[in-house]
């Protein structure tokens, strides 16, 4: 049973920034820079949460230290079209030795840091529920935040003109130019959403579900996220098909350990999942160019 | 005219730097190579601690050489260390390989590997026994998960263990833990689980939350960085941990029961001091068990605490049974 609730936790980590790079691949930039955010959103919610002594700074100095990269990335990408994989490592690699260093010009600590100034974002406590306390009672605060933002970007993604702009910015950027809307702008507009969104998952890793930052602690969630996205190809349910499916394979590698199954079996759940689904992913796009 | 007063300047502080350092040779010179950066607070920074002591008591020249955990720089701050020092102390499986390169190139140099046996020539190997302490540390966890008494432990008899990655040393804590929590009760069982690298907090927690769903109470993690995760896991589900490598109890002082600590500074001191008084044995492997304090259980405050007093008595008892015989610790690196 309590699988379910470890499936919820590991699936918020890599939902968030699934959403807000679901977006900038349908307006035509593949972010690959998540990895990078996040983790310097990890760093900096930490910091602010530890000046302030409160979740909301740790959040907002989250946010922006993710929209720092972001805006880097946006501008190199889109302004001056650079090759999207130099730009991102680059700043994947910044992200890890920069929060390196802070830790030791900040904090004087290297490797690690925790604080009992630092306050978490708090779990939601719903009252006695009965029988759902297990299902419902008790998650962080970002845990019903991710579930309102899957709600609302499925409803963006159909129901309204961002959402066309969005995708005719990636499909067809000239037509959407002629049509008098800058694609330019709704890219930008996708990376800052993103931005945010990565910022909060940052936030929610090393305050939320934890209450410390370790070096390195994003620990290849931003790739797996990107991986999501790579298989949805901006399509809004197999994007989200993808992403449940990848939380739950490691939170069901986890839990088999606890069974006596090997480990270096059980970890590489996560992954085998991902190659499994690009692989299917690849020939179907393959079989559908030969039909067309 | 140029070119030979220039070359006679050159031969001339060649010469001059070649005295200079034979002038000052009554200082014996250290040099600790390590794989990583200092700051670790564990491995590295434990060994750091023993060649400062050693300067300072021993009034011998010590410096260290990081390769921060880049390969590009083994080689060249190995060579380094072996042209301008006495003895390398070399710490880092990283750097295993170019060890063995760089050895027989140099037969005046002494080198003393930490953590593991390397055959090769006259390099000097430390082992630990970690299987020592962690069966002290598996006979603690059986002992009060079955404790009536005591807070925080339900009525089943499991513990946790949580590793970093699954490799032979990780492997030969585990078999020590396991060994000594079935001494105290056969029946106890043992979860195990492995992160899949040191530096994932966030996968060690949940690991030790699904451990602590299965009914284990005392979960002991060696796990680095990520193991600071099973100790918030710790402090948020109520259970009780133990830390690893330096005494980690102020990390949770009402969540560790204590810590299993390897002294590689006492290590890295003593070399130091057999090579002045001359009893230093080239291609040896010297081990550092219980009995020698090489490993150990941190007596700390947070243990005398959390521990009760008859159950500390216990360990003791076990620990004169482990350095008298009575008891025999399996180790993984007996199966080679």
């Amino acid at each position: 049973m309590y699988i379910y609730r470890s499936t919820i936790a590991t699936l918020t980590m890599i939902m968030l920034p699934v959403l807000g790079g679901m977006w900038t691949l349908q307006a035509g930039i593949l972010n690959i820079s998540q990895e990078g955010a996040m983790l310097m959103a990890a760093f900096f919610a930490v910091l602010g949460s530890y000046i302030f002594s409160s979740f909301w700074m740790g959040l907002l100095f989250a946010i922006l230290a993710s929209l720092m990269i972001n805006i880097i990335y946006a501008f190199f990408c889109i302004n001056l079209r650079a090759n999207i994989w130099v730009i991102g490592m680059a700043l994947n690699i910044l992200a890890s030795s920069l929060t390196i260093l802070l830790l030791k010009s900040v904090f004087g600590v290297k490797g690690s840091f925790t604080s009992s100034k630092i306050q978490q974002i708090p779990s939601l406590h719903l009252g006695n529920l009965g029988p759902l306390n297990a299902f419902l009672n008790d998650f962080s605060l970002v845990v019903w935040i991710t579930i309102g933002l899957v709600l609302f970007f499925k409803y963006v993604d159909t129901h309204t003109t961002f959402g066309l702009h969005l995708k005719a910015a990636g499909k067809n950027w000239q037509a959407l130019d002629t049509a008098g809307i800058s694609s330019t702008l709704i890219r930008y507009e996708s990376i800052l959403i993103n931005a945010v969104l990565v910022g909060i998952a940052g936030a929610y890793l090393s305050i939320g579900y934890l209450k410390l930052f370790n070096k390195d602690m994003s620990a290849g969630r931003g790739w797996i996220a990107v991986a999501a996205v790579i298989f949805g190809d901006g399509n809004f349910t197999w994007t989200l098909i993808a992403t449940i499916a990848f939380g739950f394979m490691d939170a069901l590698g986890i839990s088999l350990q606890s069974y006596g199954l090997n480990s270096n079996l059980t970890l590489m759940f996560p992954y085998l999942a991902i190659t499994a689904a690009l692989i299917y992913q690849g020939v179907r796009s393959y079989r559908l160019k030969e039909k067309g | 005219m140029k070119k030979v007063v220039a070359l006679f300047f050159v031969t001339f502080l060649f010469t001059l730097g070649m005295y200079s350092t034979a002038f000052s040779a009554p200082h014996m010179k250290v040099a600790l190579v390590i794989a990583g950066e200092l700051g670790d607070k564990s491995f590295y920074d434990s060994s750091y601690q023993g060649l400062v002591r050693a300067e300072k008591d021993l009034g011998i020249y010590a410096k260290v050489l990081p390769c921060k955990t880049d390969p590009a720089n083994y080689m060249p701050q190995m060579i380094a260390a072996s042209m301008n020092f006495n003895m390398v102390i070399v710490v880092g499986y990283e750097l295993i390989d170019t060890l063995k390169q760089v050895a027989p190139q140099f037969p005046k140099v002494d080198y003393v590997y930490i953590d593991d046996v390397v055959k090769a020539g006259q390099v000097t190997s430390i082992i630990f026994k970690q299987n020592e302490s962690s069966f002290m540390a598996g006979a603690l966890a059986a002992m009060l998960t079955e404790r009536k008494d005591f807070p925080m432990v339900n009525g089943e008899k499991v513990i946790g263990f949580v590793g970093g990655e699954d490799y032979s040393v990780i492997r030969d804590f585990l078999i020590g833990y396991e060994q000594g929590a079935h001494y105290v009760d056969p029946e106890v069982k043992i979860l195990t689980g492995y992160v899949g690298g040191w530096d994932d907090p966030a996968t060690a927690k949940e690991i030790a939350l699904d451990q602590f769903h299965h009914g284990a109470d005392i979960i002991f993690q060696v796990a680095g960085g990520s193991g600071l995760g099973v100790i918030d896991a710790a402090k948020q589900a109520h259970f009780w941990a133990i830390g690893v490598d330096s005494p980690q109890g102020y990390l949770a002082p009402n969540n560790i029961l204590t810590s299993v600590v390897k002294n590689v500074g006492n290590a890295v001191y003593d070399m130091i001091k057999d090579k002045l008084n001359g009893t230093y044995k080239r291609g040896t492997i010297y081990t550092y068990g219980i009995s020698n304090n090489g490993v150990g259980l941190s007596y700390s405050k947070v243990m005398l605490k959390n521990v009760p007093a008859d159950v500390i008595r216990k360990l003791i008892q076990i620990r004169t049974d482990i350095i008298t015989g009575k008891i025999k610790v399996k180790s993984y690196f007996d199966r080679k």
